[in-house]
């Protein structure tokens, strides 16, 4: 996977792009530039861990199916927030819409996947477009409150249409193309990464375009991107527009991974949790957004299987941990994402960039030495 | 002993610097004057000097001393318990009070609001209207009143010409004069009137880009070479 | 028993609680600029610290609020400094995003402690109820109206004709230029951050005569509060109140006509709206809506 621009350090902005290694020695040279070396770590250990999760035992690979969901769903959601730069508590409720649209479309000709799928795009398109008409008007504060309302009020729908037609949640058929079975196991996990391969390229080359460019000036100031003549209204709705149809399709494959869309399953936490995936694995790249839509994901699993024991080694009785469980890993989650958004909001790629910027520091201060002390006589 | 000192300033916005190494030593009761063109680092040097840049993500380093005491990481608070005040470039009034409320907020005692409605007579007169309808000269004149009654020793004003016509900034110039000579304020004017800025200075700094490339009394300073190099002909 | 008056009457009540919460969140949006989502988690900690004190003997009920009320309200503040302070000055859109994650920390702490499942009251005032103008009147609900009655006007009293008031009003008008003027924004930021507690407090108080209180159900209720809020216009402390009292109403009516389930719906449809058409709401200041 290739890498996202990352802003340059003051003092780069306007080098010239160094063009495609062609060699080893041009491959180091690439690599050499600022934020490259961090995104390709990042990206390398994402792919490590992808191919870990689709050879490993079946617990693994569920995990990993979770995570590739989820990081589908973070993908969207940085359309916005790491593009249009707002933050918006309406991710529960497009992955609620994708979801329900997929469930829906059970029983009907629409039925055979991809369809589904697509149809939650659509249908997530179209919502987000209509929810980014009050974004217009809003900035930061406000538009936090109307996705807050937005999310309520999707899912207030989803609970009563469930209550009133599938009391159980609305079944979803197995994912299959034709007579091939991808429902569970592998075959799943392969399929959902194959999705979420193409949904990262396809974001990746958006950004490459116009589009990318006029989403990165508005971030950055909506008025000096008006007066360079970007017409903020429409590529701000795109964004909104974008961001809901491709987190609506990770509500759709979040149903057919779990067989079911359940409006409990939607709520606001979930909301929370993708914000926490962005803000950990660092607000500006889509590569963040998966590194921390895999921390998120994981997290709970980690702390169930280990927590007790690191407690006990510390001295501390674990009994509090395992009779509280959920409660204790939910309130640490909000921990970790007031900590985060307080003080780390670039969160991992911001600590690895630094780290970077310390090496670079580092090595460079090495070389001037050794270039002033000249070679020993 | 000096009013004010202050010793290598350095303002930085995001990593780019915008003010290169500031110094200054204000002698009690006088009026000195920062003269440049817009972007020249004027403002910037008067709110690394308050520490007020915490609130737009600029870094300043640089020690300032307050009359003997020194201080290394100035706040607006801390600096305005040691005596120095700054008169805003913006923002630099209650907008949603009334003139004397907002007077009365800083001090109860009666005779000090007299005293200095007394220096400004016109905001005596605008008494109970809300300070957001004030006119450019009247905004300027309440929140210079609002410092003073904290009986300041040093003032720092940034800006106070901005938008205003020549006749007024003649009239504020004049009154930052009168608290010169009269109360033995010291007082650091930033400003790009230099016609108005002139004819009241005892001391002018030119600051370009950053730093500063002329100072001295007035009267020993080449002002037509100054208002060439710097501030260009139209000035005059 | 007259259905109307007695719709009116729950509304007023229900309005108070959320108006409870909104005046302290405007409060504290007033001087830190903060969009504070964790009014709930504060009048959760409220609800079960008060039942903390009642069960299993109560302690007399002025003593318990009062307890309660400090506690809450000085946790408040106290965590607006340590952890908030320094951020909201520079970046209060973060601060107001960070709100949620603490809401959230209440929320596991106060589970853990005393579980998960709804806790009931003993009876702490008295179970009497009383007939006025048609409808039941218990008495938990006179004294969860007075209560909002006695801290709205106190507050309106307060930041008109205290020194501390003025001080609000200053630092809510201008944060910087009141640092400029000697006055501590963050102290004053912080005062406003315990009162909101407290205030948040007492809506749990009152919340808890009522019904039984569980951890996500009170944390909820914080957040419905923000259609009264946006209603009654984020800075106006008047406003909170109005506002909480016309989402009662609007609430009720729906109950009756719709059914339970389309309240939700309902509210923040309101708010939706509202924020389409009126951002700064009733009697907020239209400058708000540059946020």
């Amino acid at each position: 996977m290739t890498t996202q621009t990352t802003p340059a350090p003051p003092g780069t902005a306007g080098a010239a792009t160094p063009p495609r290694p062609r060699s080893l020695a041009d491959a180091g040279r690439w690599l050499a530039h600022p934020g490259r070396p961090t995104s390709a770590l990042m990206g390398l250990a994402l792919f490590g861990g992808a191919l870990w999760a689709a050879f490993g035992d079946p617990f693994i690979n569920l995990i990993g199916q979770s995570c590739v969901v989820y990081a589908v769903a973070a993908i969207g959601q940085s359309i916005l927030m790491g593009s249009a730069g707002q933050v918006a508590f309406s991710g529960g409720a497009f992955m609620a819409v994708g979801a329900f649209a997929t469930g829906m479309m059970a029983g009907t000709p629409l039925e055979p996947f991809p369809l589904p799928l697509l149809l939650s795009a659509v249908v997530g398109w179209v919502i987000g477009l209509i929810s980014g008409l009050p974004g217009l008007r809003f900035r930061g504060l406000y538009l936090l409150l109307a996705s807050l309302a937005l999310q309520f009020i999707v899912l207030s729908v989803a609970k009563m249409y469930q209550a009133a037609y599938h009391p159980a949640g609305v079944v979803v058929p197995l994912l299959h193309i034709g007579s091939l079975d991808l429902s569970s196991g592998q075959s799943l996990y392969v399929t959902l990464l194959v999705i979420l391969a193409l949904v990262y390229a396809a974001t990746w080359a958006v950004e490459r375009t116009g589009i990318g460019l006029a989403w990165r000036a508005i971030r950055e100031s909506e008025v000096a991107a008006a007066v360079s003549g970007i017409d903020v209204t429409r590529w701000k709705l795109y964004a909104f527009a974008a961001s809901g149809a491709v987190t609506a399709m990770a509500g759709s494959l979040f149903a057919y991974l779990v067989g079911r869309a359940d409006y409990q399953s939607y709520e606001l936490t979930l909301s929370i949790s993708l914000i926490t995936m962005i803000f950990i694995g660092g607000i500006r790249s889509r590569l963040g957004a998966l590194v921390g839509a895999v921390v998120i994901t994981t997290l709970p699993y980690i702390l169930q299987n280990n927590l007790s024991d690191w407690l006990s080694t510390v001295g501390l009785d674990a009994d509090w941990y395992t009779s509280h469980q959920s409660q204790v890993n939910a309130g640490l989650f909000s921990l970790l994402f007031l900590l985060v958004v307080l003080f780390e909001p670039h969160g991992i790629e911001g600590l690895l960039h630094k780290a970077e910027r310390a090496v670079r520091r580092v090595v460079g201060a090495l070389l001037r030495r050794r270039r002033t002390e000249g070679s020993p006589a | 002993m000096t009013a004010l000192s202050v010793r290598d300033l350095r303002v930085s916005y995001d990593g780019v610097p915008a003010v290169h190494g500031y110094a200054v030593d204000l002698a009690p009761g006088t009026l000195t004057v920062i003269l440049g063109r817009n972007g020249a680092g004027k403002t910037s040097t008067l709110r690394g000097i308050t520490g007020f840049l915490a609130h737009e993500s600029g870094v300043s380093t640089g020690t300032i001393t307050v009359a003997g005491t020194t201080v290394k990481r100035p706040s607006p608070l801390r600096l305005s318990r040691l005596g120095v005040g700054l008169v805003a470039e913006r923002d630099k009034i209650f907008a949603n009070m009334g003139v004397v409320d907002q007077l009365k907020l800083v001090t109860s005692r009666r005779a000090d609001l007299d005293e200095v409605l007394g220096f400004f007579p016109r905001l005596r007169e605008r008494g109970t209207v809300r300070a957001g309808l004030l006119s450019g000269g009247e905004r300027q004149m309440l929140a210079t009143a609002l410092l003073l009654l904290r009986k300041p020793q040093v003032l720092l004003v940034d800006e106070m010409s901005l938008g205003l016509a020549p006749g007024m900034v003649r009239e504020l110039m004049g009154y930052l004069r009168r608290l010169a000579d009269e109360r033995g304020l010291t007082i650091l004017a930033a400003d790009q009137s230099v016609h108005a800025s002139l004819r009241v200075a005892d001391v002018v700094q030119v600051m370009d880009s950053g730093t500063v490339v002329a100072a001295g009394p007035l009267a020993d300073l080449d002002v037509d070479a100054i208002l060439d190099t710097y501030l260009g002909r139209a000035e005059r | 028993m007259n259905v109307f008056a007695q719709a009116v009457e729950g509304s007023i009540v229900t309005g108070s609680i959320y108006g409870l919460l909104g005046v302290g969140f405007a409060l504290l949006f007033r001087a830190s600029k903060v969009l504070s989502f964790c009014q709930g988690g504060f009048m959760l900690l409220g609800a079960f610290i008060f039942y903390d004190l009642q069960t299993p003997t109560g302690q007399p009920f002025l003593l318990s609020v009062l307890i309660t009320t400090v506690t809450v309200g000085v946790f408040s503040g106290l965590v607006y400094l340590v952890v908030f302070a320094r951020v909201a000055a520079r970046e209060a859109f973060a601060t107001s995003v960070a709100t949620i994650g603490l809401s959230g920390v209440l929320q596991a702490i106060v589970a853990v402690r005393y579980g998960t499942a709804p806790l009931s009251l003993p009876d702490v005032v008295s179970g009497k109820a009383f007939r006025v103008l048609g409808a039941v009147v218990p008495t938990a609900d006179i004294v969860a109206v007075a209560m909002t009655v006695v801290v709205v006007v106190a507050l309106v009293v307060m930041l008109k004709f205290t020194p501390l008031g003025q001080r609000m009003n200053a630092v809510a008008d201008n944060a910087s230029l009141s640092e400029h003027l000697g006055i501590s924004a963050a102290r004053v930021a912080a005062i406003a951050w315990a009162l909101a507690g407290a205030t948040a407090a007492l809506a749990g108080i009152a919340f808890s005569l009522r019904s039984s209180v569980d951890p996500v159900g009170v944390a909820n209720v914080g957040l419905f509060a923000f259609p009264a809020i946006i209603l009654g216009g984020l800075d106006s402390v008047g406003g909170a109140l109005l506002g909480g009292i016309i989402l009662g109403t609007v609430q009720n009516v729906v109950q009756v006509v719709f059914g339970a389930s389309w309240v939700d719906l309902v509210s923040f449809a309101v708010m939706l709206g509202i924020l389409l058409v009126r951002p700064s709401g009733i009697f907020g200041k239209t400058e708000v809506v540059r946020l």
